[in-house]
């Protein structure tokens, strides 16, 4: 009998040891890049690798300030943040709507779920002809629109599981007392809500800071975001990566804040609703 | 006299249905306008440009075609049918490996474990990553002489004596597994997450009864556990696929498309078509294609795993 506890035990202590690895492993890359940001340019180029800088600098940080990294921040903050407001004040009421009296039915929630899952190359194709007539191009609107195709179906599903959660015996109780719908929804749901919303938010904003394609496609200089400005440190000629790395740290900072807010949801939103 | 009053009654039901009728579609008319604007106009646009020879180069535009984009794309182009074949190579590739590695870490995280919290944290940060920061880590990861992953090994094989040096990125037969070494490490968390979440909504009775009746571990995990994992499995093969099939940023950065076009996905290939060789007419009549793909296995995604969850 003793034997078998210390057996059990020596088995648990073991399936920890492998996952404190398999965590370092995927923190690894990471690690790696912040490493390489504060590493000097001979630092980075040795062999073979050297994995902590003996001389930690700021310099390549000083660099993205100095050049056109604020820009694409600001570009990045503006396009995101704009998105979202816009995103979430035309998914509320729809996903409320489908919530509360299934409008449209299945099909109307099924087609905008199927929304998220088209090919962002197929929409690009013809919203870039669309907004080159429109001269929107290299303008932060065209990214704000065009991120819509994807958040707005994403915010909508989403939605739509946090107000079937919500309790409908408090909304009659406010529908009795006189208070229209969009009333109902501003004064008693909306609030209670507040989390839900949160969330969705998140998540919406973290795809528009991260988007590439359409970014790519939409932007030349002015309103070029930060996964575009990144992409332009690889070109043949020149590669600065200690500059690159302090650009992308500062870019996934965001995100990797957000996925600790975000940490309960993850699954829920990543899988798009389709397990819960 | 008494009609009359009900007439009244009646009109202003009538009327406080049809408004309750508007307010509840005023709700939902924001979203449709937009969807309308942003995806269901330009894809219409799209189709019909698909239709001709729409060549900002030559400048060709709406020159009619008929079906002649989608004939050369199927029946002539080599290239489509080879960028979608890569596409393909790395989809099952990559989630093949996504799947086991994250169904063996869930399998680690499902046990009494101390700080589950923090591991799956920690564990769960690769998927908010954009993939152009993946992409670019792995480039540098992955460089030939000062990258800390192939560095490392060409350091180990001349040590050994166990080969020659190589160049991950650089090489025609190894680049698609960088490309698939990327992706797994940006995405095998999200399996792991899914498929722990899976686990931990398991009934525990049945696992239970196995280990009454003396099953073993193994016998419990094959017989029991895997049949109750079914959907989260199906449906977390089924969503990474339907991603991977689009997939772009990560080889455009990593390999942009080659060496020559070795990790040449069905993506870069329709943009290479439409903004680098201008060829918009082709460009969408093969993105309509790759529409169809993803349409079909989304509609497979939505019929068996959104709408039994529903049921």
């Amino acid at each position: 009998m003793p034997r078998q506890r210390v057996r059990i035990r020596l088995d648990r202590v073991l399936v920890h040891i492998v996952l404190i690895i398999v965590t370092l492993a995927f923190l690894f890359p990471l690690l790696w890049m912040f490493s390489t940001s504060i590493k000097t340019q001979a630092e980075y180029f040795t062999y073979p690798p050297m994995w902590i800088p003996a001389h930690p600098t700021l310099e390549h940080y000083r660099y993205i300030v100095s050049t056109t990294g604020l820009n694409a921040v600001r570009n990045s903050l503006i396009v995101a943040s704009v998105n979202v407001a816009l995103v979430m004040a035309v998914s509320i009421p729809a996903a409320y709507a489908i919530a509360r009296f299934r409008i449209g039915g299945h099909d109307f929630s099924f087609w905008v779920l199927s929304q998220r899952m088209l090919a962002p190359i197929a929409v690009i194709l013809p919203l870039f002809l669309l907004f080159s007539q429109l001269k929107l191009v290299d303008t932060h609107p065209a990214l704000i629109l065009g991120y819509t195709s994807f958040n707005v179906a994403f915010a909508v599903w989403l939605l739509i599981g946090f107000f079937e959660e919500f309790p409908t015996e408090i909304e009659d109780a406010g529908l009795v007392d006189g208070c229209s719908r969009w009333g109902v929804l501003f004064r008693v749901t909306l609030p209670i809500v507040a989390p839900g919303l949160v969330v969705t938010a998140l998540f919406c904003f973290v795809f528009a800071w991260n988007e590439f394609l359409f970014a790519l496609i939409l932007t030349r200089q002015f309103a070029a975001t930060i996964p575009v400005q990144l992409a332009s440190f690889q070109a043949p000629t020149k590669i600065l990566w200690g500059e690159m790395s302090a650009f992308a740290t500062v870019g996934i900072l965001p995100p990797l804040v957000f996925a600790f807010l975000l940490q309960r949801y993850l699954v829920r939103g990543l899988a798009v609703g389709g397990i819960r | 006299m008494r009609r009359g009053a009900l007439d009244v009654l009646s009109a202003r039901r009538r009327r406080d249905a049809l408004l309750r009728w508007l307010e509840q579609k005023s709700l939902v008319i924001p979203v449709t306008l937009l969807l309308f604007g942003i995806t269901i106009f330009p894809l219409v646009y799209s189709l019909a440009v698909s239709f001709h020879i729409y060549d900002l180069r030559q400048e060709v535009l709406w020159k009619f075609a008929g079906l002649e984009n989608y004939r050369i794309a199927l029946f002539e182009d080599a290239r489509f049918w080879g960028s979608l074949f890569t596409t393909l190579r790395i989809g099952v590739a990559a989630v093949t490996i996504e799947f086991l590695l994250g169904l063996g870490i869930a399998l680690l995280l499902y046990g009494p474990i101390v700080g589950r919290r923090f591991f799956t944290t920690l564990l769960a940060l690769p998927v908010m990553v954009s993939p152009v920061v993946s992409a670019l880590i792995f480039r540098m990861m992955l460089h030939e002489k000062y990258g800390v992953i192939n560095g490392t090994i060409n350091m180990l094989l001349t040590h050994f004596g166990l080969g020659k040096e190589f160049a991950i990125l650089a090489d025609q037969r190894w680049a698609v597994w960088a490309v698939v070494l990327t992706d797994v490490w940006q995405w095998t968390p999200l399996m792991i997450m899914i498929l722990l979440a899976g686990l931990q909504s398991m009934p525990l009775e049945p696992l239970e009864a196995a280990r009454v009746d003396g099953a073993g571990r193994w016998q419990t995990f094959w017989y029991v556990m895997l049949p109750m994992l079914r959907l989260a499995i199906f449906a977390a093969l089924l969503l990474r696929f339907i991603d991977v099939i689009k997939i772009f940023d990560l080889p455009f950065i990593l390999t942009g498309g080659g060496p020559g076009r070795a990790t040449e996905t069905i993506s870069i290939y329709i943009y290479l078509n439409g903004f680098r060789y201008l060829r918009m007419g082709y460009a969408t009549a093969m993105s309509y294609l790759l529409l169809i793909l993803t349409v079909v296995l989304s509609t497979i995604f939505i019929r068996n795993v959104v709408q039994r969850r529903e049921a």
